[in-house]
């Protein structure tokens, strides 16, 4: 469970958070959505633990200000919107890293194997050899989430659930890759992992999202089921575009295209 | 198409692979062993090379056929103990110490182009030692007197510590490092530190001067045991963190964001690696004067070779390190004998050239 009360974050000067309540539960894919610039980003930062903050953030508990750096590895892997790296390490030598890191690393034996299948997940089996800067942009991405993937490797932890952040983790993917690292993160949290994800496709978010946070301006504007929170009216008040939420009949799906925009 | 037929196409059935990761740590721990092995050989090698004419391999046949020393002479004796011995000793520590600062300022900086020699915290480290020569006798006097042996070393730690901080709280900014500002603020302070070390030897004496003359040149030739002793013991001491930092180092090289998330405490590694660095450069150019492009040189050869994993990077650079110092030290003493070269000499003419190869090869990197 990760419930923030009354969060408030500043970024130099100016207030990106005002007052956030609000709460994921482990079990569930958490979407967070809202336009460029609302706060999304900088509330996966914070209870990353990457920032300063007012108010309070529990993640499984515990205060996260309060939570030493190891500890909090152990409890959740983030994905961040873009990683550069500044030398040219191999896809293997990069998702080792991840399986090392944290209090209980993983041992080598079990590390070695467990990168060979976070990599089939990610669609890049047999790519360990490769250069990490020989690789598209997309590929780049998944090798990340492979390293993340191998950081929280177990959903449940003796009793602690772990959790995954994951800043637009399909942003820069194809298709095919994106519903299957969407099926990826809703397969960690059936299996008792908690998710936490930036999304901006809607349709996705349908298909995959437990619960959906809508943001605007640093504030909750809507927080609950998919079909609750993505509707005619939020949509306008967030994005101010007129958009239309459809459903197909037998299958219960919701969907917004962008051509249903009224101009 | 349905998730689950993706779910099936994507997470098939298992397959062994063979183990890869042994390729580039195997290659690593190779490449170590046979640097272990040169290092053995070109110490044996260059302890026989020099002015005076000691056969290394005589002595040692006399020594074990004796089966004790008397049979070598007291001259050999005298020059393979108290003049190569320590030079071999301190041609390790230094081209270890400077080697393997440039590796960890490179992964500190996450930019392959940091060096001690050039981004001015040898600079630094000449100033403090500089100003310990020249202000010894007047107001830092109390002070030399407490530190003895260790207050050129110290000096220079503290000069070098100031140079790396400066620049690191300069050219960071939100946790980025930018290059640029990262190697202009460094040829600005560098600058700014060279203008006030003349200051300082504007104002010594002459027999100041001479002192500093013999330090300056940069050699190894002034290597006595309790100058070892000094600097080998702080270089040793910065060294003990380097198994703590490795790791930490290679997350860094995915920004301090993401290290911070995989559980590094960026702001005390950080802390940690500068410090180390400082003192490893300081305790180094204390005894030895400037000695440039070891730093840049060695790390960047061998991530060539090993790749970037600072576990492996570090202790060879280590090695490889002291490899290219003693041997450049015996050119030194060999090339123009019975004169000698200064070391620093030696080290620019391999390692200017290698510089400017490398700001070539990676002339699109620096825009960025």
């Amino acid at each position: 469970m990760i419930v923030t009360k009354n969060l408030n974050v500043k970024l130099g000067h100016k207030s990106v958070l005002h007052d956030l309540s609000v709460s994921a539960k482990t079990g569930e894919v958490t979407a967070v959505i809202g336009p460029n610039g609302s706060g999304k980003s900088t509330l996966l930062k914070a209870i990353s633990g990457e920032l300063n903050y007012d108010g309070s953030i529990l993640l499984n508990g515990q205060e996260v200000s309060a939570t030493s750096a190891q500890v909090l590895a152990f409890e959740r892997g983030v994905l961040p919107q873009h990683t550069t790296v500044s030398f040219p390490f191999t896809v293997d030598e990069v998702v080792s890293m991840g399986a090392r890191s944290g209090p209980f690393g993983l041992a080598r034996e079990a590390g070695s194997r467990i990168q060979d299948e976070a990599l089939h997940h990610v669609g890049l089996a047999g790519f360990a050899e490769r250069s990490y800067h020989e690789l598209s942009g997309g590929e780049q991405q998944r090798v990340q989430l492979a390293r993340v993937l191998c950081q929280v490797w177990k959903p449940v932890d003796g009793e602690v659930s772990r959790w995954l952040f994951l800043d637009e983790p399909v942003a820069s993917l194809d298709i095919q890759h994106q519903l299957s690292i969407m099926q990826l993160s809703r397969a960690y949290a059936s299996s008792g992992g908690g998710v936490v994800t930036i999304m901006h496709d809607l349709n996705l978010t349908f298909m995959y999202a437990n619960k959906v946070i809508l943001l605007k301006d640093g504030r909750v504007l809507a927080s609950g089921l998919p079909e609750e929170v993505i509707t005619d009216e939020n949509l306008l008040e967030a994005f101010e575009c007129r958009l239309k939420v459809s459903q197909i009949p037998e299958k219960n799906n919701h969907f917004v295209l962008s051509q249903s925009v009224e101009m | 198409m349905t998730t689950a037929s993706i779910q099936n196409g994507k997470l098939p059935v298992k397959t062994v692979h063979k183990r890869r990761n042994g390729g580039r740590a195997g290659l690593a721990k190779l490449v170590i062993t046979m640097l272990v092995l040169l290092y053995v050989l070109v110490s044996l090698v260059t302890l026989g090379i020099g002015a005076a004419d000691v056969s290394i391999t005589q002595m040692a046949m006399d020594w074990l056929f004796s089966g004790n020393g008397e049979a070598i002479s007291p001259r050999d004796k005298l020059i393979l103990f108290e003049i190569r011995l320590p030079r071999l000793f301190l041609g390790t520590l230094i081209g270890a110490a400077l080697a393997v600062s440039g590796a960890v300022l490179q992964s500190l900086f996450r930019n392959p182009l940091a060096d001690p020699g050039i981004i001015g915290v040898s600079a630094g480290a000449s100033l403090g030692a500089v100003a310990t020569i020249v202000l010894g006798g007047t107001f830092l006097g109390s002070f030399v007197t407490v530190l003895g042996v260790f207050s050129l070393p110290v000096m220079a730690f503290f000069g070098a510590l100031m140079i790396t901080i400066l620049l690191h709280r300069i050219a960071t900014r939100d946790g980025k490092t930018s290059i640029v500002t990262m190697l202009l603020a460094g040829i600005a302070l560098q600058a700014f530190v060279m203008a006030i070390t003349g200051i300082l030897i504007f104002m010594a004496d002459d027999q100041q001067l001479r002192d500093l003359t013999f330090w300056g040149l940069g050699s190894l030739a002034g290597a006595t045991w309790s100058k070892i002793g000094a600097s080998g013991l702080i270089i040793l001491v910065s060294f003990c963190t380097l198994p703590l930092l490795a790791n930490a180092l290679n997350a860094l090289s995915f920004g301090e964001a993401s290290a911070f998330h995989m559980g590094v405490d960026v702001q005390r590694i950080k802390t940690i690696a500068v410090c180390a660095t400082a003192a490893a450069t300081g305790a180094a150019v204390a005894v030895s004067g400037g000695i440039g492009f070891v730093g840049i040189v060695v790390p960047h050869l061998l991530r060539l070779a090993i790749g970037p994993d600072n576990r492996y990077l570090l202790p060879a650079s280590a090695l490889l390190g002291a490899v290219l110092l003693i041997c450049a030290d015996a050119v030194a003493r060999v090339i123009v004998a019975p004169a000698e070269l200064p070391i620093g000499i030696i080290t620019a003419l391999i390692g200017a050239p290698f510089f400017l190869w490398l700001l070539l090869k990676r002339r699109g990197l620096l825009l960025s």
